[in-house]
């Protein structure tokens, strides 16, 4: 009688694992899909979010070239804008913007950051620094486009714009 | 006893047969899960590279403008056309695209990158006619971001395709990806 009982007590904490094992992945396959949907959504949005706001910046008049290309903005304008003092005080508050800067990406140049003594010689123009608190940094290809003086022609150089806000949270 | 014994068996039997469905329920959702996450197609950010990169200028004056864009067009409609300095167009532009894309993204066995392929064709409605190919690296593994960008030029359907194809290595992510640009970015900062 005894050994009926055993058995019966094994059998139940069988069809119990059994149970909770099957609900364990029901639950598991339910939450991985939710999880993974979630984590795609957010994707998506923090990337429309920092694509829209680099798109914003480079459409601006104080970077765009001409409104024949959509990719391309002015070195010249960019580094002007860097050593105009009252923009210096005021822009980040205007643009919301941590850290802005045109980083060149090909050719590289042996100077680093683009000043009036290295210009064009240069390969990072930084328009915003904070120092504390950056939000995520986003980036978007651009052609930056000045005049050569040498050449007597415009010329467009492959570079990236980076741009950091605390209103683009990571995903 | 025999009716026990007999119990026992199909009790573990169930058992068995749980554990070996949510076993291969957990192989799919990792294959599922893991998919996901390592093919991007249509990346926006290639696109603009490669729209950036259509405005590059190149030291090849000839008839058209200097930038990639327009020298790729010369090269497809009149490919012995020459530069000033007396080089073929179609081999600038091919080197120009070339040094571009050596410059601008790293490629290596320990390396984000494993290699990539590039190439520019110009479609009409019934004809594919390929201008540019270009490859480097091992292109193999089925983990990969691409970007194709499309200009229009004639009436009747005419378009250049510009495509790009970047082969993550083995180890590689998309979501190691974006961590090393992120440390790219703190190292810049």
């Amino acid at each position: 009688m005894s050994s009926r009982g055993q058995l019966k007590i094994q059998e139940m904490a069988f069809v119990l694992l059994a149970i909770m094992l099957f609900f364990g992945i029901v639950a598991l396959i339910y939450f991985a899909l939710v999880m993974n949907d979630l984590r795609e959504q957010g994707k998506i949005q923090s990337e429309n979010e920092a694509n829209a706001l680099v798109k914003r910046m480079i459409s601006i008049p104080e970077f765009s070239w001409t409104k024949q290309c959509s990719t391309c903005i002015d070195h010249d304008k960019i580094l002007a804008l860097k050593y105009v003092e009252l923009y210096n005080k005021t822009k980040e508050e205007f643009w919301n913007l941590d850290y802005l800067a045109i980083e060149q990406i090909y050719p590289k140049k042996a100077g680093g950051e683009c000043m009036n003594g290295n210009y064009p010689n240069c390969n990072i123009t930084t328009v915003i620094s904070k120092k504390i608190n950056y939000g995520k940094t986003s980036f978007a290809y651009v052609a930056l486009c000045r005049w050569n003086n040498d050449k007597n022609q415009n010329i467009c150089e492959l570079a990236r714009i980076v741009v950091s806000s605390k209103d683009v949270k990571d995903e | 006893m025999n009716r026990n014994r007999k119990a026992q068996e199909e009790i573990a039997g169930f058992v068995l047969i749980v554990v070996i469905v949510a076993i291969i329920l957990l192989i799919f959702l990792a294959i599922f899960i893991r998919k996901g996450n390592t093919r991007e197609k249509n990346s926006e950010d290639i696109k603009q590279f490669l729209e950036s990169m259509g405005e590059y200028t190149t030291d090849c004056n000839s008839y058209s403008s200097p930038n990639i864009i327009d020298l790729v067009k010369e090269c497809y409609q009149s490919g012995d056309n020459e530069c000033e300095n007396g080089k073929n167009v179609c081999i600038e532009v091919n080197s120009s695209i070339n040094e571009i894309l050596k410059g601008s993204w790293d490629i290596g066995k320990n390396k984000l990158y494993a290699g990539y392929f590039m190439n520019i064709s110009y479609y009409s409605n019934t004809t594919r006619e390929s201008i540019i190919d270009i490859k480097a690296g091992n292109c193999s593994s089925g983990i990969y971001r691409e970007g194709e960008l499309y200009t229009y030029y004639g009436g009747s359907g005419q378009r250049a395709s510009t495509f790009l194809f970047l082969q993550f290595s083995q180890r590689s992510t998309l979501q190691s990806q974006v961590f090393l640009i992120g440390l790219y970015h703190l190292k810049l900062i």
